[in-house]
């Protein structure tokens, strides 16, 4: 079985959002709704000044916090290391949103489901389809693409990233590209302090 | 120097004597040097451009740009020791020049005046190191296959004169020719080698008579186009143009500034629902890519072509339409593809027949393959005009000037005392662009930016990308160096007005390292100015009102319009509240 997880090669990234946009049509993400989001930030002085990017999603953590706090049991993790939430028996008590380090969580209020994008406020065909994997009230965040991973795809922002800063592997698999990437650039795992063990490693 | 035939002479350094380019008795070119030829004294063009360049220190190019001058040299030796001279490559058994070091530029550098000499002086420097179409280096857009036999050969790469390339000035359609009095607002005419200057409709319709304009536009067709946010000059004077108008029509998606004013909008089918067969951008690659329907279209629309089908009809003109496509589509080169005078097609029989000139195969194959792109072959992608010779000393721009002067003096046309004689060099002169010229109180450039996802600002419109954009600070506020916000008493969040000697526009203020100390950079997510469609956020106003629409900030040989302004800043108690009102990009929005 495969342990999923991922690279992300800041060296790579040019804040594109291209990920971000990927993700957003794969998976209907309402207005507000992020499964990954592009940070950056201006570094040094003029004339000597540049702009960093750095990506971030759901760290499909080993030890995961949202799902230690989940009260029922709508967060688990697949053998595949893959975290998900289970809608029908999330409660939206938002406790996994406060518990995540890197707040990755988002409580899905009911008007994001029933507004569409559009300015007559009617949902489109689009969004009529995509909505019906969301429960109004839930927890949601992002999946790894699970349904495109079982079917032997890559997750859309990886397979839309044009840079490659985004690499997607099984990290059990010694000779996959991500762990190679991990060994010989020492991947960094976000906020190790926190001891969450994240599946996601940032290397540059 | 030319003889009587018209051949050009060169001097032969080794002989001390002047020939015939082609003479075969020829043995060493003279690149430098003073002559006489016939009694006429004579330098060989690369003497003409050295002396040029006598004047352009690196010295005064920092006075200018204030780019330390021991980093221009800096930059100009790493550039010339990186393009390896004299090194080549094999590629797919063709033995190829290598030059990985390349001047590449976009719009930013040339939409300005004077864009055809700062156009010709980057070529140049990738010309001096042999990176003109070399692996490595400046490769350019030599056009697609198609256009080598259709729309008047803009694409073609064919012998000219003297050993020399042939000059194909137009890369999207055929001359304009001259008229007097126009028959272009926008005088595309007096432009034979320039893009369309369609800013400059606003400067002749605002004195109709200068120009011998003897008639006013009374109707305007418009498809996906949006003059009134892309062009530079005021909005003012572009509202009057469209009141003026008798009738408007517009061919669209979407909701902006210039459909807003149409008497009749036709909406058409999104991409989503529509077939297209598009020429894949070279130079890279090439060969067409089918877009084909992913859905019924959702409301009433229809393709482009029915509606420019059913225009046609109704004007009588259905016969032209067909042959305006049969030439710009390139059918006419396979007779069985010609649309028949009298019939109309839909936009699936129109991709079909663009397929099939291509490469023979029907839609089914495209709609199976996707596409037919394919690596272009290395003898077309680079040096496809070998065994000929470039153009260094740009004679056919003179020529051109002097075609021009002598229709215009013969037309009697009032505005050649006027015209912009100067912007017309066979080679870049140091000139200064006259937006350095304005009052000193102007002391700050205002430049407007794009990023990635909002290409053309008409993106905007998709909630996806409004989700971003919104949420990124270089978009939703003018960037301004810290040290100059700073030293005018400015601080974050602070509002403030930009004004030009032509226009103005408001913005919220965030101060950047990134930013050069002389410039206000404005996104281009803070441009538009769409009331109706309530989805766009509108921002400050329009960028393009700081600028100016007339002949002296355009560069007349390439019809380039000016896009950086001369501006100053004034210190606002707080947003007008036309800015903040309703769909602004000023205010945070959860539902788009």
């Amino acid at each position: 079985m495969a342990k999923w997880g991922m690279v992300f090669d800041l060296r790579r990234c040019i804040g594109c959002n291209a990920c971000t946009v990927a993700c957003k049509q794969e998976n209907s993400l309402p207005y507000g709704v992020f499964f990954t989001k592009t940070l950056s930030e201006e570094v040094g002085a003029y004339p000597n000044t540049t702009r960093t990017y750095i990506p971030t999603i759901c760290n499909h953590c080993e030890d995961a916090p949202c799902q230690r706090v989940c009260p029922t049991g709508a967060t688990y993790t697949r053998a595949d290391g893959i975290v998900l939430v289970d809608g029908d028996k999330c409660i939206g008590c938002g406790s996994c949103v406060v518990a995540c380090p890197y707040d990755q969580r988002t409580l899905l209020e009911p008007e994001m489901l029933t507004r569409g994008l559009f300015r007559n406020g009617e949902l489109t065909p689009f969004e009529q389809q995509g909505y019906k994997r969301f429960t109004a009230g839930t927890a949601t965040k992002c999946t790894f693409c699970h349904e495109r991973v079982d079917a032997g795809l890559q997750p859309a922002c990886v397979a839309t990233c044009p840079t490659e800063a985004r690499i997607f592997g099984d990290l059990d698999d010694p000779d996959s590209k991500v762990r190679r990437l991990i060994q010989e650039h020492r991947g960094r795992q976000p906020m190790p302090e926190k001891n969450t063990n994240p599946k996601v490693f940032y290397i540059d | 120097m030319r003889n009587a035939e018209g051949k050009i002479h060169v001097w032969d350094a080794s002989d001390n004597r002047a020939r015939l380019w082609d003479d075969p008795d020829l043995k060493e070119l003279a690149l430098e040097g003073t002559y006489r030829v016939d009694g006429i004294e004579c330098r060989p063009a690369f003497q003409r451009f050295k002396d040029i360049l006598a004047d352009c220190t690196p010295q005064q190019t920092e006075r200018v740009t204030t780019v330390p001058a021991a980093t221009v040299q800096r930059i100009a030796r790493e550039f010339a020791k990186a393009a390896r001279i004299g090194s080549f490559i094999e590629i797919e058994g063709c033995l190829l020049p290598l030059r990985p070091a390349a001047y590449n530029y976009y719009r930013g550098a040339q939409g300005h005046k004077f864009s055809a000499m700062a156009n010709h002086s980057f070529k140049l420097v990738n010309f001096l190191v042999g990176a003109i179409d070399a692996p490595g280096g400046h490769v350019g857009v030599t056009l697609d296959d198609w256009k080598e036999d259709i729309r008047g050969g803009t694409g073609e790469i064919r012998p000219g004169e003297n050993g020399m390339m042939q000059a194909a000035p137009h890369q999207l359609h055929p001359e304009v020719p001259f008229s007097y009095p126009p028959n272009e607002t926008h005088l595309a005419g007096y432009f034979p080698l320039g893009v369309d200057p369609g800013h400059l409709s606003q400067y002749t319709l605002a004195r109709p008579e200068a120009f011998g304009l003897d008639y006013r536009p009374e109707a305007l067709l418009m498809c996906h186009a949006n003059p009134l946010w892309n062009l530079p000059g005021s909005r003012q004077r572009l509202y009057d143009i469209m009141r003026s108008l008798r009738f408007v029509v517009a061919v669209d998606i979407l909701p902006n500034e210039s459909n807003e004013w149409a008497d009749i909008i036709l909406p058409c089918h999104d991409l989503l629902e529509s077939w297209n067969m598009i020429m894949i951008e070279p130079p890279h690659h090439e060969g067409p890519c089918l877009r084909q329907p992913a859905t019924p279209p959702l409301y009433d629309t229809r393709s482009e072509e029915e509606i420019f089908y059913e225009i046609s009809e109704r004007l009588g003109i259905l016969e032209a339409w067909n042959g305006i496509l049969n030439g710009w589509n390139g059918f006419h080169l396979e007779p069985e593809l010609m649309l028949e005078p009298g019939r109309r097609y839909t936009d699936r029989e129109i991709a079909e027949r663009k397929g099939l000139l291509w490469n023979g195969k029907d839609l089914e194959w495209y709609i199976e393959h996707g596409h037919a792109v394919t690596p272009r072959r290395p003898e077309k992608w680079y040096r496809p005009w070998e065994g000929m010779r470039l153009h260094f000393y740009l004679e056919d721009i003179v020529r051109v000037r002097d075609e021009l002067m002598r229709n215009m003096e013969a037309a009697d046309v009032a505005i050649r005392h006027e015209w912009e004689w100067y912007d017309y060099q066979p080679l870049p002169t140091p000139a200064l662009d006259p937006v350095h010229e304005e009052p000193p109180e102007f002391d700050l450039y205002a430049v407007t930016f794009k990023d990635i996802q909002i290409n053309f600002g008409e993106t905007l419109s998709n909630p996806w990308i409004d989700d971003i954009v919104f949420k990124d600070p270089v978009h939703t506020a003018v960037l301004l160096n810290s040290a100059t916000g700073r030293g005018k008493g400015l601080a974050d969040g602070d509002v403030i007005r930009i004004e030009s000697p032509y226009g103005s526009v408001v913005g919220r203020v965030a101060l950047s390292q990134g930013v050069h100390p002389e410039a206000v950079c404005i996104s281009n997510a803070l441009t538009r100015i769409a009331t109706q469609h309530t989805g766009m956020r509108h921002g400050g106003g329009s960028f393009n009102d700081l600028l100016p629409a007339n002949l002296r900030h355009t560069d007349a040989c390439s019809g380039q319009p000016e896009t950086v302004a001369k501006v100053r800043l004034t210190k606002l108690a707080s947003l007008p509240a036309e800015v903040v009102a309703g769909n602004s990009a000023y205010r945070p929005r959860r539902v788009h």
